[in-house]
């Protein structure tokens, strides 16, 4: 089985030539487009979440102890959690979390002889309804413990975090890279089904030609699917080499995939059910990765949340490159055994 | 140009199709393949294109060795499939240009072909607004796009109007003629017997008889004459008969309007070696 670039080109040109005339297709890139930006639109009006707040310091003390009890509707809105401040940082600023407040030894018992105490907190400003109502509670909390007026002195750190706009835009993008998923196993096992993959192979264009030129579709496809929802959602913002690296690792892991559904499975039906598996597979992770329990752990292994995550992070944070490299290694494994499974699918074909 | 040697193809271990199948086609030579449906045709085809390999059996096409390297073989080999799908969403100039590329063919063909087949005028529009028979000249340029030494063509004329058909078998026969070498598949006999040098009849997978269309009629003849009376009747006499001056004597008597000789026709030969008619 010889390999010809020159075949693949002129296959993936061909498609791409004959995309614009295919309605289906256009639906299926122009719906996670779609939704993304109707999603941009609706989450445009501030909102007030009773997001979690990460206490450090004298976590012990009586003041902790009672802002931890305040609750809105239902859900405390003070978490007291040992974890390091730079760690609380990095949720912050990942929009985990919606503020870090820092109290330091002996603010108790200060607050209860009735003086003034110094606190550090830092804010999430991408929802600043929810940063006053944190602030606003805290006053009051540290007026209810000491009994004078101005208790306390709040040095506040505001921190941009991304907001749900941001946090969704990487799901949007990692639906239209997994589009190729779905496609690629449909039309070759449509062009085996109708017989117009048997014109392609008496031609000098190996089979191995026609499935790589095939996938290089996919990955095109994918990425301009990716390129029209950053754009039209103006996130073209934050590490964007990065964020491509992750855009384009997860297009080539999307279409080798599909690609070796394709040859693998023969019959048009059982091809599209397989690869719809396959795409609700790979996606349901990053839908579910923040759901307590057994669900959101799991979740948090599937190469869409990974994909997601990873995207996410090149754009709206400065997390260090250490932390991509689990994720590429994921992504990049799924790539060279998908790669493999087409080989071997292709070579039984051939016998 | 084709030599083909016991040749047998079984599908899935339990459909027998081909049977131990050996011909010779000569370089130039326009060879048909005739035989009822399921008798192993396409088959065979599919086979000496090197879609599949036999499950046993050798053949060369071109000199290339089946089974053997395909890439050798295809660039060889022009095919018009049966039934043949084009990419309904490409023009038939797209999708000849889309080929002509693959085999490396410059695109001044491309437009030599869509002429022969006087596709010209209907060249830049999609295929899906095609009539069937637009279709199949199309598909049939597709074939000669590579400018094969060896050209299969199964049942190229189905779903052609009788003067696009003609037209076709024009181009055949002119493709022919500057060398290349044609095998045809086809249930039209009156085709067969009009085009092919020397055709093969499959029944069951086995050939049950080749020669040239002259010679199969010529041996299944059984010398008749019919000879029509003034009455309107028809008397039938065999060239054999021993008393065979007398009868014509007493039936030129009776006042005779015409005398006509009885050959059978090519469909006539196929019947009976096949044992049923076309289906
Ligand atoms: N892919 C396949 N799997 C199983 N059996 C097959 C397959 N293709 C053909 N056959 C069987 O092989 C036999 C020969 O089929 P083939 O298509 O070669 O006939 P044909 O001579 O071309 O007939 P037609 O004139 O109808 O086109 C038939 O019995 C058919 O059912
Ligand atoms: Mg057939």
């Amino acid at each position: 089985m010889r390999l010809s670039w020159r075949n693949v080109w002129i296959i993936l040109w061909s498609d791409i030539k004959q995309s614009f005339r295919s309605k289906g297709l256009i639906f299926f890139l122009a719906l996670p487009v779609a939704l993304s930006l109707i999603m941009n639109l609706v989450n445009r009006q501030p909102s007030i979440s009773s997001a979690d707040v990460v206490i450090l310091g004298e976590n012990q003390g009586q003041f902790a102890q009672a802002l931890e009890e305040i609750e809105i509707k239902g859900v405390s809105l003070f978490k007291v959690v040992e974890m390091s401040e730079s760690e609380a940082m990095q949720q912050l600023e990942r929009g985990k979390i919606s503020a870090v407040i820092k109290i330091p030894e002996g603010t108790s018992a200060a607050l209860l002889a009735g003086e003034q105490v110094q606190i550090d907190i830092a804010t999430d400003e991408s929802s600043p309804n929810t940063s006053v109502i944190i602030q606003s509670t805290l006053r009051e909390m540290a007026r209810n413990f000491s009994g004078i007026v101005e208790p306390m002195q709040l040095n506040v750190k505001p921190v941009r975090s991304i907001n749900t706009s941001q946090a969704m835009l990487p799901t949007w993008v990692v639906m239209a890279i997994m589009s190729s998923l779905t496609l690629l196993p449909a039309t070759i096992a449509s062009e085996r089904q109708l017989k117009t993959l048997d014109a392609l192979l008496i031609t000098p264009a190996s089979f191995l030609d026609i499935v790589i030129g095939k996938a290089a579709y996919g990955v095109a496809l994918s990425s301009f699917g990716s390129l029209v929802i950053m754009i039209v959602n103006g996130s073209m913002v934050g590490n964007l080499a990065l964020a491509w690296l992750y855009i384009l690792m997860g297009a080539l892991m999307a279409s080798f995939l599909g690609a070796f559904i394709g040859v693998a499975v023969k019959d048009l039906q059982a091809a599209s059910a397989v690869s719809t598996v396959a795409y609700i597979f790979l996606l349901w992770g990053m839908w579910f990765a923040e759901l307590p329990g057994v669900i959101g752990t799991i979740s948090k292994y599937t190469p869409g949340y990974f994909i997601a995550d990873g995207v996410r992070n090149a754009l709206y944070t400065t997390a260090p490159f250490s932390e991509y490299i689990i994720g590429l290694l994921y992504i990049g494994a799924i790539i060279a055994v998908s790669l493999l499974l087409s080989i071997i699918a292709l070579k039984r074909q051939e016998a | 140009m084709i030599q083909v040697q016991d040749l047998t193809k079984t599908y899935n271990g339990k459909v027998q199709a081909v049977k131990g199948v050996s011909f010779e086609v000569a370089p130039g030579e326009i060879f048909g393949f005739l035989g009822p449906n399921g008798a192993g045709k396409t088959t065979t085809v599919r086979i000496l294109s090197g879609l599949m390999d036999p499950t046993s059996g050798t053949a060369t096409v071109a000199g290339a060795p089946i089974p053997g390297d395909r890439q050798q073989l295809h660039r060889l080999i022009g095919v018009l499939f049966e039934n043949s799908y084009l990419y309904e969403t490409m023009t038939g100039k797209e999708l000849l240009q889309f080929f002509g590329d693959l085999y490396r063919q410059p695109r001044k063909l491309v437009d030599e072909l869509l002429e022969l087949v006087e596709m010209t005028p209907k060249a830049n529009e999609l295929i899906k607004k095609y009539s069937k028979g637009m279709k199949q000249r199309i598909a049939f340029a597709r074939a000669l796009l590579p400018q094969p030494r060896v050209l299969f063509l199964d049942e190229p004329t189905s779903g052609l109007d009788p003067a696009s058909a003609v037209r076709l078998r024009e181009v055949v026969r002119e493709t022919a003629a500057q060398g290349t070498t044609v095998f045809l598949t086809t249930h039209n006999m009156d085709e067969a017997d009009d085009l092919c040098n020397r055709v093969a009849i499959i029944n069951e997978g086995v050939i049950v008889a080749m020669d040239s269309p002259t010679a199969l009629k010529e041996s299944f003849s059984d010398r008749t004459i019919a000879i029509m009376m003034q009455d309107g009747t028809n008397n039938i006499l065999t060239l054999n008969d021993p008393d065979l001056n007398q009868k014509m004597a007493a039936l030129i008597g009776q006042g005779v309007v015409k005398i006509n000789t009885v050959e059978p026709s090519l469909e006539d030969v196929f019947i009976r070696m096949t044992g049923r008619g076309l289906q």
